[in-house]
């Protein structure tokens, strides 16, 4: 059985459906929340803008048109991945009629870190990718304050999705999940340079200029807020 | 023993001494005059600056100014400014244009914000929910700032502390080694 607080924390990808008839939509639907507390993303469906297309050989609608009627014009984000659903299946993601749900699970999972990956998270970013906040997020990613404050560890400087997991204190699939949606926001990059290391020591927006006081000590730091009473919840390590 | 100071700023009646009063061990001293300017509702506005302090456990003293919100005094911001921790910027979204209320703070602070912290917090939101977070992130943007900006309720000891905490977190950030 899953962690449940796990679970809840997961990444959310979303699928639309094409070409397929009611029937099958319904079916297709039931079986993804069925599957819910199996697959390691959470499914959920999206026409606008979604993370899968799933489109049924029958109705197929072409890929430039299918673009245009379900795509959102974010031209910033990567193409949505395409599972089919034929009679006759073949090639890759592809899966037949009628529906397994064994099937359609190991596709969900197969699909969903393929697009993590697209998205420059998951597997990537946790062995150190280094990513830039751009902007502050919106509030409605902000709803607690944990969440501030992983915003607030990344103002400074590019980060890793590792280096944040372990100064916040958080599961992983909570930051991993944060990061998700910041970089469905548009508010997060990636950093181009190859080396971690070199990313890391780029200076951010905020330290291009040669500073003139030194950084406050952190046992300063320590001591304001133990005078505030704010408790020191993620030590510096 | 060292003293160390964190500064408050923002327009006028944004509520810094109602911040620095919340926190602040000492009651706040305030050079308050009787306001004279018909377009800020309040008694009193503060033409010099605000005073608080806190005593650390090892008998350091931690500081808070606020400054005069009025851009006529920012020649003391400049004052105010040097060797201080960061600055708590304080908006108040009932006066007709925050956004640029914003940019002068910015502006004024540039050096500070550039080479310590700054948080940014927008009062009165609950009534005047326009310009929004989205906007003033936007702003910050514009200013080529990434800084935390959050609602806030400076009668709130804890949406204070909340504006603190980002404040530090961001200091403690810049005094580790860079990210590895």
């Amino acid at each position: 059985m899953p962690d449940t607080a796990a679970v809840a924390l997961r990444p959310t990808l979303g699928f639309a459906l094409e070409g397929l008839s009611g029937r099958d939509e319904t079916l297709f639907k039931a079986i993804v929340r069925l599957l819910d507390h199996r697959t390691q993303q959470r499914w959920v469906y999206r026409p606008t803008s979604p993370d899968l297309r799933v489109v049924c050989d029958s109705g197929f609608v072409p890929p430039a048109a299918a673009d245009a009627e379900v795509v959102a014009p974010n031209i910033d984000a990567p193409p949505p991945l395409l599972l089919t659903i034929s009679a006759t299946p073949h090639g890759a993601h592809c899966l037949s009629l009628p529906l397994r749900a064994d099937a359609l699970e190991a596709e969900l999972n197969s699909l969903g870190v393929e697009r993590m990956k697209a998205c420059g998270f998951g597997p990537v970013a946790s062995s150190g990718s280094t990513v830039q906040l751009l902007r502050w997020p919106p509030a409605h990613l902000l709803g607690t304050p944990e969440r501030v404050r992983l915003a607030t560890l990344m103002v400074s400087k590019p980060v890793t999705l590792a280096w944040v997991q372990q100064r916040a204190g958080l599961p992983p699939a909570a930051c991993a999940q944060f990061f998700a949606e910041l970089h469905d926001a548009g508010v997060l990059a990636g950093c181009p340079a190859p080396s971690g290391h070199a990313v890391a020591s780029s200076p951010s927006p905020l330290t291009a200029a040669p500073a003139v006081a030194a950084p406050a000590p952190t046992g300063l730091l320590a001591r304001i807020r133990s005078r505030l009473g704010i408790l020191v919840r993620n030590p510096a390590p | 023993m060292s003293d160390h100071k964190i500064i408050f700023t923002g327009t006028t009646g944004a509520g810094k001494t109602t911040a620095i009063g919340t926190i602040s061990e000492v009651p706040p001293v305030s050079t308050d005059v009787r306001n004279t300017d018909a377009s800020v509702a309040k008694a009193t506005t503060t033409a010099g600056l605000d005073y608080g302090e806190l005593t650390l456990d090892n008998g350091e003293t931690l500081r808070l100014y606020g400054t005069p919100g009025q851009q006529r005094f920012d020649f003391m911001w400049k004052i105010l400014s040097r060797g201080a921790l960061g600055v708590v910027i304080l908006i108040d979204n009932s006066r007709d244009a925050p956004l640029d209320d914003l940019s002068i703070y910015l502006k004024g602070f540039r050096q500070l914000i550039r080479e310590a912290a700054c948080v940014v917090g927008v009062g009165r939101m609950e009534h005047h929910p326009h310009p929004d977070l989205e906007q003033f992130a936007a702003r910050l943007e514009a200013h080529g700032v990434l800084c935390p900006v959050l609602p806030v309720d400076v009668r709130d000891r804890t949406q204070v502390n909340q504006l603190l905490d980002m404040l530090l977190l961001q200091l403690e950030i810049k005094a580790e080694s860079p990210v590895s």
